[in-house]
């Protein structure tokens, strides 16, 4: 049947070859070829194309051992394992001292804290055990804050 | 057929979940499976055969790394093909490489040996012709540009649909379609170089 | 897997982490133990009056906290003055006017130790006290006359 299809359109054509046109369209093109010898040659021009493609890669592939290969690969992949796990022991070791580390912070704060607290009592900071003085007037005061201890006398002059 | 895809799908899931949990047996049986078929590619890309055998090696290191993004929306074949596309170009794009791709004899062979006569030759001429056309071929192979190339790489070689090779590549089926017109259009020059290098 | 190095270098990590955890408490128990031995003693002599108002910057804190039971306006640090003794140990702090304090632990209890003072005005005692300090904490000593203000003595000790 004659139509849009009695041109030669290569571009069609190659998509003809991959079977990408929809079945009207692979229909009418299937029975240009018949009358066309333009595109038939161009058919079996690709036809050669491909084979000599594939030929040529074959005869590669079956000169081609992948044993070699195999070993190679899961080699690096034990090895990549390997240092995998030993990156996460260090991970999980970073990991713990991270978690550690507050943990000892707080350690330190409360030890300092601890040591550091013993000036911060309601205890007076000195107890009177005894005075001993030719003065008769003696004065013994406590601040009211820090509860520091004051003792005042009057010199005999 | 239905049946045969589900099957087939199935096999691929299981072989994917042991993948993901590091059988080494379900890698090596990806590799029996993928190795000549990606050897292919990387040799369409390349044409180097040493260097299509690193590049499947990278590939399986990679499938082994990056198992775990695999999250099945695409064919395992996909993946494959991609990772083996992109290495194959990653390659092709170190000047060293560049260099010998420019430099290096094709597989050692200007023509000027005999043809290994095959049970398919009939006669010593037949077999060179074929020899000719095949280097003619490999070499223009060569000359095309990378996106041509690749398309047709994957559609020669793994039959692989428009809508196939798109999702590969991430692009269009117009495009797919475009870039293998026009390799075939470069590549019948060979034919025609061939022919003339008999006169 | 052979994870021996990484065993290994678990092995040292946690050897130095409970070193670095350790440290600290190391340090404050040496601390406490060395400090059994020696009393450290520092007696501030301090200038109260009431003609200027001016407080040193050294005493800050310290009259901050005196202005509650004293009311002289102006603070000057007159000297400074430390000493390191033992239980026992009698240490000697020179004051102003032929003044002279003498100042002996004489014994340690949890947290405070009893100090005996004695203050002597051309070597005669002119008083004498025996105080339980407790320890970082001070006591203040005053009113001798001195020029035109009294004399305080503030007297801090830690162990």
């Amino acid at each position: 049947m004659k139509g849009e299809y009695d041109k030669c359109d290569q571009n069609l054509l190659s998509r003809y070859i991959d079977n990408e046109l929809g079945s009207d369209d692979h229909h009418r093109v299937s029975e240009h070829i018949k009358d066309c010898p333009a595109c038939q040659m161009t058919m079996q021009e690709n036809q050669l194309i491909t084979e000599t493609f594939k030929n040529r890669i074959g005869k590669e592939l079956s000169g081609v051992t992948f044993d070699g290969l195999h070993k190679k690969v899961i080699t690096k992949v034990r090895e990549k394992e390997k240092s995998r796990l030993s990156g996460l022991h260090n991970r999980m070791a970073t990991k713990k001292l991270f978690f550690s580390l507050p943990i000892a912070a707080v350690l330190i704060l409360i030890i300092t804290i601890s040591f550091f607290n013993t000036n911060y009592t309601t205890d007076p900071s000195a107890i009177v055990n005894s005075i001993n003085t030719k003065n008769s007037s003696v004065m013994i005061l406590e601040t009211q804050e820090s509860h520091m201890t004051v003792i005042w006398f009057n010199e005999a002059s | 057929m239905s049946d045969l895809k589900n099957k087939e799908l199935d096999d691929e899931s299981r072989i994917v979940a042991r993948l993901k949990k590091g059988h080494e047996g379900a890698f090596r049986i990806l590799m029996q499976q993928y190795q000549g078929r990606l050897f292919n590619i990387a040799l369409g890309i390349t044409a180097d055969k040493e260097e299509s055998l690193e590049i499947v090696q990278e590939v399986f290191l990679k499938v082994y790394r990056k198992i775990h993004t695999f999250n099945q929306e695409a064919k395992l074949s996909s993946w494959l093909h991609r990772i083996t596309v992109n290495e194959s170009l990653n390659w092709k794009r170190r000047w060293k490489r560049r260099f010998k791709w420019y430099h290096q004899p094709m597989d050692g062979n200007d023509g000027s040996h005999y043809p290994e006569l095959t049970s398919d030759d009939p006669d010593p001429e037949t077999a060179y012709q074929k020899k000719e056309l095949e280097n003619a071929l490999w070499k223009k192979l060569k000359e095309l540009p990378e996106k041509a190339r690749v398309v047709f790489v994957l559609n020669v070689m793994e039959e692989l649909t428009y809508d196939e090779i798109a999702e590969i590549l991430k692009i269009s089926r117009g495009t797919v379609s475009s870039r293998l017109f026009y390799a075939r259009r470069k590549l019948k020059e060979s034919l025609n170089y061939s022919d003339d290098s008999q006169i | 897997m052979n994870t021996g190095v990484a065993v290994k270098k678990m092995k040292n990590f946690k050897r130095y982490f409970v070193l670095f955890l350790a440290a600290p408490l190391i340090v404050f128990f040496a601390n406490t133990a060395s400090a059994q031995n020696n009393i450290y003693v520092m007696v501030q002599t301090v200038l109260a009056s009431q003609d200027t108002e001016y407080v040193d910057p050294q005493l800050r804190s310290l009259i901050g906290e005196l202005q509650t039971v004293l009311r002289y306006s102006s603070y000057r640090l007159l000297d400074q003055q430390k000493l390191k003794l033992k239980l026992g140990e009698t240490g000697v702090v020179s004051l102003p006017d032929k003044r002279t304090m003498k100042i002996t632990p004489l014994n340690m209890k949890k947290k405070r130790v009893t100090l005996k003072l004695l203050i002597l005005k051309n070597k005669k005692q002119v008083f004498q006290t025996e105080i339980q300090l407790l320890n970082q904490n001070n006591l203040v000593v005053g009113g001798p006359k001195h020029k035109n203000g009294y004399l305080l003595f503030n007297i801090k000790g830690s162990f």
